[in-house]
C-alpha cells in the first residue's frame, strides 16, 4: 500500500509540473533572452519568468528564483526581482566564451528545481578585413586573400563581392577551413576593369573591407617560359644562346624576364641585367662565358610593365660552351 | 578617369591630366576588343562543332537571315568619322547580348551537355556588354554624345521566329555568333585607329 502511495504522488508530482496531460516535458517558465550572443566585456542581463501554474502548484514565485552559471549559484547580489513572476541576473563584464545559464526554485524548502537553461555564448564582433590583394593565376580563376583581423570566437562568415560597372558577379563565399580567401568561380576577363571588396559578418556585426579597383591583367602571374634549351657557338666559346617558348598569355600582353645561369658546381646563380630582357622575346645570347664549361640557366617571367607577379621559374636546361680555339693550339 | 570601368570623367579640371588617362581608357578597350576577337572565333567554331551536319561540312552556306534588331557593318563603315564608327560599334554591342541570350537558351535545349559552349556564350553576352560600356565611355570622353535611347532590341521576335523549328535556331545561332565575331573584329579596327603609337 505504502509502495502505491509513492508511486501515486510521484506520478501526480510529474503531472501537475506540466501544463496539461500529453506535455510532460513543459517547463515551468522561461529565460529571456532565448540564445544570445553577447559581446566579450560587455554586460548582460537575462529575465526568468515563471509560470503561474507553476508558482501555484509550487507556492513560489520570483523570490525563490537562483541563477547557475556552469552549475554554480550566482550571487545574490547580480539578481533582480522584477515582480512576483519575474527576476532577472546581471553579469558585467563577460569574459568567458560559452555560459551554460540556468533559473531555478527552490521548492517546499529542500528541493532545487530547474526551470529553464540557455547557453550564453560570447564573442567579438569582426574588425575590418584589411589588405585585400587578388591574383590570376595563368588559365586559371581569380583568387584574392586578406587580413582577417582578430580572433571573434564567433562563427564568422567573410563573402568576397566583384562587380563592373556593368553588372555584378556572384558572391564568393569562403570555406569553412580556408577563411582568408576565395577564388572566384568565374574566369577572368582582361581588359575589364572590376571592383572587390570583402565582407565579414558575425552574430554581433557586419563590416565591410576598403574596395579595390583594377584590371586582372595587371594581377596576373603568367605560367613560365618551357622548353628552354640552350646551344653553344663553335665559333665562340664565350656564349651560350637560350631559346624558350613563351606561354599564351603572350598574345595579349608584353613580357619581360629575368634569366639566371651559374656554373654546374656553383650554389649561387648571376642574372642578366633586367634592362636587357625587358621586352617580349623567345631568345637571348648570353656572353661573356668560361670556354668548355657547362652552365645551367633558368627564366622566368611577368608583365612587361611590371604590374603583377613574376612567373614561376622555367625548368632549368644547361648547355656547354664551345672549347677556346686559341687555347686548343 | 574615375575607379569605375566605363566611366571617364569629362568633366576634368585639365585637359592635360585628362588626356593620359583617355589614352590609357583606348588602349585597354582595344586590347579588350582584340581579346574578344579572339574569343568570338572560339566561340563560332565550337558553335559550328555541336550543331551537326551540314554545320561545318565544307560548302554549307546557310542563308544569310536578318537577324532583327542588328545587322553586320555596313559595307561603308570603315569611311565613316571614327566617332560615328564608334556609335555604331557601341550599337551593335549592346544589341548583341540579348540575342546571345537567345542563341544560349536554344542551345540550352538543343545541346544541354555542351557545358562549355553554353558557358562561352553566357561570357560573350556579358563581355560584349562590357565591351559596349567602355566605347561609350570612349566616346564620352572625346566629347562625343552617344546617340539617344536606341529601340530595344528584337530578342524576343528573334527568339519566336525561330520557335517553329530546329534547324532556324541554328541558323539563327550561327547568324548570332558571326554577327558577334564581326562586331568586336570591326570595334578592335575603329579602337586601334585611335590607338597613339609607341609603347603604352
Amino acid at each position: 500500500m505504502l509502495t502505491l502511495k509513492t508511486w501515486i504522488v510521484q506520478a501526480l508530482f510529474i503531472f501537475f509540473t506540466t501544463e496539461s496531460v500529453g506535455e510532460l516535458l513543459e517547463p515551468c517558465g522561461h529565460i529571456k533572452p532565448e540564445s544570445p550572443v553577447v559581446q566579450l566585456g560587455s554586460n548582460f542581463t537575462a529575465v526568468c519568468v515563471l509560470k503561474e501554474k507553476c508558482m501555484d502548484y509550487f507556492h513560489v514565485n520570483a523570490n525563490y528564483i537562483f541563477w547557475k552559471t556552469n552549475h554554480v549559484t550566482v550571487p545574490k547580489e547580480q539578481y533582480t526581482v522584477i515582480n512576483r513572476t519575474a527576476s532577472s541576473v546581471t553579469f558585467t563584464d563577460i569574459s568567458l566564451l560559452n555560459i551554460q545559464l540556468t533559473c531555478n526554485i527552490r521548492t517546499f524548502g529542500q528541493i532545487d528545481q530547474n526551470v529553464y537553461g540557455i547557453r550564453i555564448i560570447s564573442g567579438l564582433p569582426p574588425e575590418k578585413p584589411k589588405n585585400l590583394s587578388c591574383i590570376v593565376n595563368e588559365g586559371k580563376k581569380m583568387m584574392c586573400q586578406w587580413d582577417p583581423g582578430r580572433e571573434t570566437y564567433l562563427e564568422t562568415n567573410f563573402t568576397l563581392k566583384s562587380e563592373w560597372a556593368t553588372e555584378k558577379f556572384a558572391d564568393c563565399k569562403t570555406k569553412r577551413d580556408i577563411p582568408t580567401s576565395c577564388t572566384v568561380d568565374y574566369s577572368p576577363v582582361y581588359f575589364v576593369n572590376i571592383e572587390v571588396w570583402v565582407e565579414a559578418e558575425n552574430a554581433l556585426g557586419k563590416v565591410t573591407s576598403d574596395h579595390i579597383n583594377f584590371d586582372p591583367v595587371d594581377k596576373v602571374k603568367p605560367n613560365p617560359p618551357h622548353n628552354l634549351s640552350v646551344s653553344n657557338s663553335e665559333e665562340l666559346s664565350s656564349i651560350l644562346k637560350l631559346t624558350w617558348i613563351n606561354s599564351s598569355i603572350q598574345s595579349f600582353i608584353r613580357l619581360k624576364y629575368n634569366i639566371q645561369y651559374r656554373t654546374r658546381d656553383a650554389s649561387i646563380w648571376s642574372q642578366i641585367p633586367p634592362e636587357d630582357t625587358a621586352s617580349s622575346r623567345t631568345s637571348f645570347t648570353v656572353q661573356d662565358l668560361k670556354p668548355f664549361t657547362e652552365y645551367v640557366f633558368r627564366v622566368r617571367c611577368m608583365k612587361e610593365d611590371g604590374k603583377g607577379f613574376w612567373s614561376d621559374w622555367s625548368e632549368e636546361a644547361s648547355g656547354i660552351t664551345y672549347e677556346d680555339n686559341v687555347a686548343s693550339f | 578617369m574615375s575607379r569605375r570601368e566605363g566611366s571617364l570623367d569629362p568633366q576634368a579640371d585639365s585637359t592635360v591630366s585628362l588626356l593620359p588617362h583617355l589614352e590609357a581608357k583606348i588602349r585597354q578597350t582595344h586590347s579588350l576588343a582584340r581579346l574578344l576577337t579572339k574569343y568570338a572565333e572560339q566561340l563560332l567554331q565550337e558553335y559550328v562543332q555541336h550543331q551537326g551536319d551540314p554545320f561545318g561540312l565544307p560548302g554549307f552556306s546557310p542563308p544569310r537571315l536578318p537577324v532583327a534588331g542588328l545587322s553586320a557593318p555596313a559595307p561603308g563603315h570603315a569611311g565613316l568619322p571614327a566617332p560615328e564608327r564608334l556609335r555604331l560599334d557601341a550599337a551593335a554591342l549592346t544589341a548583341l547580348p540579348p540575342l546571345l541570350e537567345v542563341v544560349r537558351r536554344h542551345q540550352a535545349e538543343l545541346n544541354p551537355r555542351a557545358p562549355r559552349l553554353l558557358r562561352r556564350l553566357e561570357d560573350a553576352a556579358r563581355q560584349a556588354r562590357a565591351l559596349g560600356a567602355a566605347v561609350e565611355a570612349v566616346l564620352a570622353a572625346l566629347g562625343t554624345e552617344t546617340r539617344g535611347p536606341r529601340p530595344e532590341p528584337a530578342a524576343a521576335s528573334a527568339a519566336a521566329a525561330t520557335g517553329a523549328g530546329v534547324f532556324p535556331a541554328k541558323v539563327l545561332g550561327l547568324r548570332v555568333c558571326g554577327l558577334y565575331r564581326e562586331w568586336v573584329s570591326r570595334t578592335e579596327g575603329d579602337l586601334g585607329q585611335l590607338v597613339p603609337s609607341g609603347p603604352a
